[in-house]
């Protein structure tokens, strides 16, 4: 019975007129989205591969020099698109492309591509993430809020009832029939997508991009399967077609507009973050004065000086076999991206707590669940941005490590002059950033997995329950 | 006259008996005041670190003139006066946020070169700048349209579906004004609304009662007005209620959604931000380049005869404090070395902004956007006057100091009260809103046109 209906639901959407109109344009937008997205992804991830090669060339190119002015003249490592991120633009747009890696200094990310845009970049970009998250939901109440108000009012409602079919069976015959019309608009861009995915990585995808853009297949359904359902709900209970195409974009409005704004910015007033100036001036006290205010730079060094002379079995540092000096602004190295990373690791934890309010908002919405999830697993969402931040950091710390050491055992203390052999800068492996894997990104946005199955459920046992209501 | 009057009294009655429009009055004046105490208190937050940067310049250029003994070279002294150059928030930027929460809005600068000072970014959390600010602009932008669609898409469906309308209609009063009344009725109402909101934010925000407030209020009614052409057009269609909501609501989704984000996709894809490989790689090159050449004598004299020849009053005998004299001329010429670099970027983020500007024409939300934010000078037009603001201060900053370098002169205690101090002035209301204010009147004009065109006769 659930499958007549279903064939029913299905043919009749698929003529209906205002399906063809809706759904082509959302077709259209969806096609242009995603050759758009493709394109504007392939030349940001050339131009950025560029980069680093370039970056790369010159660090191995940069002749003989002291190994103090190598880490002066330092290196740049830049941000990668990651390959599912045509298809969700997430934060990208709204965080560093680049960091300069140098000696004694923690650069933030510079050249967002917000700082280069005018503020029409506010209203969004038009991803194929965007077309799914907010246009599909409206194109799926338009096709669905009338649903079974209609049989209600056309009075077939009670005729179809009476031939002892029951209201459950209706609903979810009406979902699989919407479902697979529905189908119609979302497997054709999926396709798309896939081959412009393949087509992105010259064929070479792994096993991970796949399962991811699996994963995000899932989520998607998942969420379009709540707005369907709740449709069909909200449709079996409204007395009118209008009212129930009033509340459900009253539904639209709040959790795809209002609500994603709103928990951002509630987050952001309830744990305030320090500005650049503020943040930077505390690691500044830090350093000079040590973390717990009780091991000041000067104590410190002369702390250092003691141990290695000690260590060496020597009087002055004149006579020390190695270079003092190196050893001293390795000391200093190591203590600032000690304070650095304290510091950092507080500000994260604060753009966590900020964050969390719109996290745990899947909660009463799912649409934040999708949207994270989505961002996360196509590697362009605030977490990725932190662990290129992370990992840049670690690898600025590497590269002064290395040249420090090499100061200290080829030159004596005072030696600014001697000059270490090219060959040495191969010896810093290539930069290369590792998105967060699929795991990662499930437990970071746990709360929104969990979100979807608990919606899932309920609209599942709302629409298993409407045999219990009473029609008029 | 009278006949308004009595369908206003009548309009009026029956709206506030209806929970839906109490809701959503209610809940549109929360959200409202809501947005706008939001972005007070993000541009006082603001102001705040302003205000601290100018206390903390303050009191380290204390400390350091205490440690100053005459033998102190300038040079020295150039080098440790960090002073503070910001750019304080307009009052209207707290109803418009726009680009102030991406963009840097001070910078801690010295004499030293600025190519490698001026590439700051404020650090942020990206996830809350991608959902973006509830400002009042998003207020107004987004929601009031909304609100207006929700209390007249069944305008006049409504009574022709509850079989009132012929009823109306045996009346001496034709159609088209029934549908007028209406919408005047309507308008007049949110147009409250909005100006109540308004007056709200003057006493919150301390708005000053000038031409900017003029323009603000211009644009908002036009903007509301547009969206009650779009509600006029529509209902004199004269089709059931569910096609008028489908419809609003799917004009909405293509004015405020759909079309700005079209023009982004446009933009991202023919003006890629590029990563800006050579500039940052001039940066290093031309500043490492410096050091290489310290030991060599000649260029040493060489460069600091050329900065002579750019600043007369910098000519030097260059017989005394070599090394100052060599590296402070060659961050001059430094920076000139890196302008056609900065201004290369700044000429494409340029471009960029102006086709996006051209292309809002077709999106009266976009438009209002642009009217806001230029109006409350949180642009990146601003950014641009800013970033040109601090090329100012710091040639100033620059030639204070290296005149006591090169004229071989000390610098005494007392020459502390001399240094330049930046102060932000407070630029009058920009005129680019007229263009976009135009395109709006446009729009508007266009709309209402053809509603009168569908009514009928």
């Amino acid at each position: 019975m659930r499958n007549i209906i279903a064939k029913k639901e299905y043919t009749t959407l698929l003529r209906d007129k205002r399906f063809k109109l809706m759904g082509g344009f959302i077709s259209v937008l969806l096609l242009l989205a995603l050759i758009g997205g493709f394109v504007a992804f392939q030349s940001l991830k050339k131009e950025r591969m560029a980069a680093q090669v370039e970056a790369r060339e010159t660090w191995l190119n940069q002749g003989e020099k002291n190994p103090h002015s190598a880490a002066h003249f330092g290196s740049f490592a830049f941000r990668p698109k990651s390959e599912l991120s045509f298809f969700d633009f997430g934060v990208d747009s709204y965080v560093g492309t680049s960091v300069y890696l140098e000696a004694h200094r923690q650069n933030d990310a510079k050249f967002s591509a917000a700082q280069d845009s005018s503020s029409l970049i506010r209203f969004g970009e038009m991803t194929v993430s965007f077309v799914l998250q907010l246009l599909v939901p409206l194109l799926i109440i338009f096709l669905c809020f009338n649903a079974i108000v209609k049989e209600k009012e056309d009075n077939t409602l009670k005729l179809m009832l009476s031939q002892g079919v029951s209201l459950k069976q209706i609903a979810w015959g009406k979902i699989w029939g919407y479902s697979k019309a529905l189908a119609w608009i979302i497997l054709p861009a999926l396709f798309i997508a896939f081959g412009l995915m393949t087509l992105g990585t010259d064929g070479t995808f792994t096993v991970d991009t796949v399962l991811r853009f699996t994963l995000m297949t899932f989520i998607y359904c998942a969420y379009f399967f709540l707005f369907i359902a709740a449709s069909v709900l909200v449709s079996a209970y409204a007395k009118t077609s209008r009212n129930s195409l009033l509340q459900l974009l009253g539904i639209w409005i709040v959790a795809c507009i209002i609500l994603p704004k709103a928990t951002a910015n509630v987050g952001a007033s309830l744990f305030k973050a320090p500005s650049n100036y503020e943040f930077r001036e505390a690691i500044k006290v830090d350093e000079e004065n040590g973390i717990d205010g009780h091991d000041p730079s000067d104590v410190r060094f002369d702390e250092l000086k003691k141990q290695t002379l000690a260590k060496y079995n020597v009087e002055t540092v004149e006579e020390l076999p190695v270079n003092f000096d190196a050893i001293r602004m390795q000391a200093g190295e190591q203590y600032s991206t000690t304070v650095y990373n304290k510091h950092f690791d507080k500000l994260e934890g604060i753009y966590k707590m900020q964050n969390s309010v719109s996290a745990y908002s899947a909660v009463i919405n799912p649409f934040m669940g999708v949207r994270n999830l989505s961002m996360g697993l196509a590697g362009s969402d605030y977490k990725t941005a932190l662990a290129f931040q992370k990992q840049a950091e670690q690898y600025r710390f590497q590269m002064v490590e290395m040249l420090n050491n090499n100061m200290r055992d080829n030159t004596k203390t005072g030696d600014w002059d001697t000059k270490a052999k090219e060959s040495l800068y191969a010896e810093l492996p290539d930069f290369k950033f590792d998105n967060p894997t699929i795991s990662q990104v499930l437990t970071q946005n746990i709360v929104g997995v969990l979100a979807l199955a608990f919606w899932i459920t309920l609209l599942s046992i709302l629409v298993n329950r409407t045999k219990n209501l009473r029609i008029a | 006259m009278k006949q308004a009057l009595l369908f206003f009294k009548f309009e009026a009655l029956t709206f506030f008996r209806s929970n839906l429009f109490r809701v959503s009055v209610l809940l549109l004046l929360a959200v409202g005041i809501y947005a706008i105490y939001y972005g007070k208190t993000e541009m006082d937050r603001q102001s705040t670190v302003l205000a601290k940067i100018r206390l903390d310049e303050t009191e380290k250029l204390q400390e350091f003139q205490a440690k100053v003994t005459t033998d102190t070279p300038p040079a020295q002294a150039g080098m440790r006066t960090y002073r503070l150059v910001g750019n304080p928030p307009t009052p209207w930027a707290s109803l418009s946020v726009g680009q102030r929460d991406i963009f840097p809005y001070y910078i801690f600068l010295r004499m030293n070169a600025l190519s490698s000072q001026i590439t700051t970014s404020e650090i942020a959390n990206p996830e809350k700048l991608l959902t973006g600010n509830f400002d009042f602009a998003f207020v107004l932008i987004y929601l009031f349209p909304l609100f207006i669609i929700a209390i007249s898409y069944n305008m006049l469906s409504a009574e022709r579906e509850g079989g009132t309308l012929s009823l109306l209609l045996s009346n001496p009063i034709s159609e088209r004004k029934i549908s007028l009344f209406k919408v005047a009725f309507r308008a007049i109402l949110t147009l409250s609304i909005a100006l109540f909101l308004l007056l709200i934010a003057i006493f919150i925000c301390e708005l000053p009662i000038n031409g900017t407030l003029f323009s603000w209020l211009l644009s908002t009614v036009l903007y509301i007005t547009f969206w009650f052409g779009v509600v006029f057009a529509i209902n004199n269609l004269q089709r059931n209620s569910a096609f008028n909501a489908f419809s609003l609501l799917g004009t909405w989704l293509v004015i405020v959604v759909v079309i700005p984000a079209l023009t982004n996709l446009y933009l991202s894809i023919s003006y890629a931000s590029p990563p800006r490989n050579d500039l940052t790689q001039a940066i290093r090159h031309e500043y490492g380049e410096i050091w290489e050449k310290y030991y060599d004598k000649n260029h040493r004299y060489q460069t600091a005869v050329k900065l002579g020849q750019k600043y007369p009053e910098l000519k030097s005998d260059t017989a005394s404090n070599w090394s100052d004299k060599y590296s402070l001329a060659s961050y001059d010429f430094y920076d000139e070395k890196l302008l056609p670099y900065f201004d290369k970027y700044t000429q494409l983020n340029q471009q960029k902004s102006d086709v996006g500007n051209a292309m809002s024409a077709f999106s009266a939300a976009a438009l209002t956007q642009n009217i806001y934010n230029s109006l409350a000078q949180t642009d990146s037009k601003r950014h641009l006057q800013f970033q040109e603001e601090i090329r100012g201060f710091h040639t100033e900053l620059k030639l204070f100091f290296y005149r006591y370098v090169y004229q071989n002169k000390t610098f005494p205690k007392s020459d502390f009260e001399k240094i330049p101090q930046f102060e932000s002035k407070q630029n009058p209301a920009p005129k680019a809103t007229r263009l976009p204010m135009l395109y709006l009147a446009l729009s508007t004009l266009f709309v209402w046109t053809i509603g009168f065109v569908l009514i009928k006769k």
